[in-house]
């Protein structure tokens, strides 16, 4: 998965989003990603509480003009 | 109305913390002179100003081409442009030099909504000349207020700021639009910045990922300076205390959502090391 699919994913599907922020190496699992022991140990280690707003911020009602 | 607010109460749309303070603006300007306000013009600007939007909104969005209801709504825009004029009316006669500032603020904002289409490539000069001026008709409240507590000499300040205000608004709706404007096909001063700097091969999805918001955030503490600035002559506590608080949530922003998407980032680097990591011996 290319960080552009990633991004996309993240912000057009919130049960994808959800399942990412929960576990991880799951959610991708349930994609076209085959993961490695290591990937999967490499993903447990990433910090997902900081992805807790992106998906309000970029993907919900615009909140500006 | 109650479709552009997230709780479907349109009060709730024009209070978020993050909206352009298009009715706070003349309020501010209002109290900042020692004077008692006027309760009923005040009230009057407010109205006037939620008309004004709505006008320019449902044009907006049709010009974008992605409104939903909007086309139905039109023949609506002969009620909101009506009371939008209308409430001055009661205030300044044919021939106050409010009309003259009303006609060209009005005027520019409808002909940047018209521009913004045919625009190729938003650079820093187009941001300016068309996107900002979507905001100008802000200028309108202002210049009313200023004419009826007879207090012309604050009009220039007070449009100066919100000018520099209107600026850094739109480059805040771009930063955090831009994935919404690449999904309906809108181009932006952000996103042409994306297309520009972008490595060779690399989406604008990555390059706002990897650098763009950042960059975004940047710019917009860059401009804050100058937005203190043109603020102090205008001698509002209420609105310095609304520019603390904006600089607070930008620094927020800036930390919270710039870590959300650093550990994307992560994420694909770690989903494209999937070679090296079955290259490696057992």
């Amino acid at each position: 998965m290319t960080l552009q699919q990633l991004i996309n994913k993240v912000l057009n599907d919130p049960a994808f989003f959800s399942a990412l922020k929960k576990d991880p190496a799951k959610a991708l699992q349930g994609t076209d990603e085959k993961l490695t022991p290591e990937q999967i140990k490499a993903l447990k280690e990433l910090n997902y509480k900081a992805l807790e707003d992106v998906g309000s911020a970029f993907a919900g009602p615009s909140a500006i003009t | 109305m109650k479709s552009l607010s997230v709780s479907g109460d349109a009060p709730d749309y024009f209070m978020q913390p993050r909206m352009f303070p298009m009715l706070l603006l003349p309020w501010w300007m209002a109290g900042s002179g020692e004077r008692k306000l006027d309760r009923e013009f005040q009230s009057d600007v407010v109205y006037s100003t939620l008309n004004g939007y709505y006008y320019i909104r449902l044009l907006d969005n049709l010009m974008d081409g992605h409104g939903s209801v909007e086309l139905a709504l039109l023949p609506a825009a002969a009620f909101f442009h009506s009371e939008f004029l209308l409430t001055y009316q009661k205030y300044f006669d044919a021939n106050h030099p409010f009309w003259p500032v009303l006609r060209s603020a009005w005027f520019s904002s409808s002909e940047a909504i018209a521009s913004e289409e045919s625009v190729v490539c938003f650079d820093e000069d187009a941001f300016r000349q068309i996107s900002v001026q979507k905001l100008c008709a802000a200028r309108i409240p202002l210049a009313a207020t200023g004419y009826f507590y007879r207090d012309v000499e604050s009009i220039k300040p007070w449009l100066e700021f919100t000018a520099a205000l209107a600026s850094w608004s739109q480059m805040l709706d771009d930063v955090f639009d831009w994935h919404r404007d690449l999904r309906d096909k809108k181009d932006s001063y952000v996103l042409s910045q994306a297309r520009r700097h972008k490595r060779e091969g690399e989406t604008v999805e990555a390059w706002m990922a990897r650098t763009g918001f950042d960059w975004g955030m940047s710019v917009l503490s860059g401009w804050l300076p100058e937005l203190r600035r043109l603020a102090q002559p205008l001698r509002s506590a209420a609105l310095n205390r609304y520019l603390d608080l904006r600089e607070e949530m930008l620094e927020e922003d800036k930390a919270k959502l710039g870590a959300g998407l650093k550990t994307l980032v992560e994420i694909s680097a770690v989903l494209s090391s999937e070679k090296n990591y079955s290259a490696r011996p057992n």
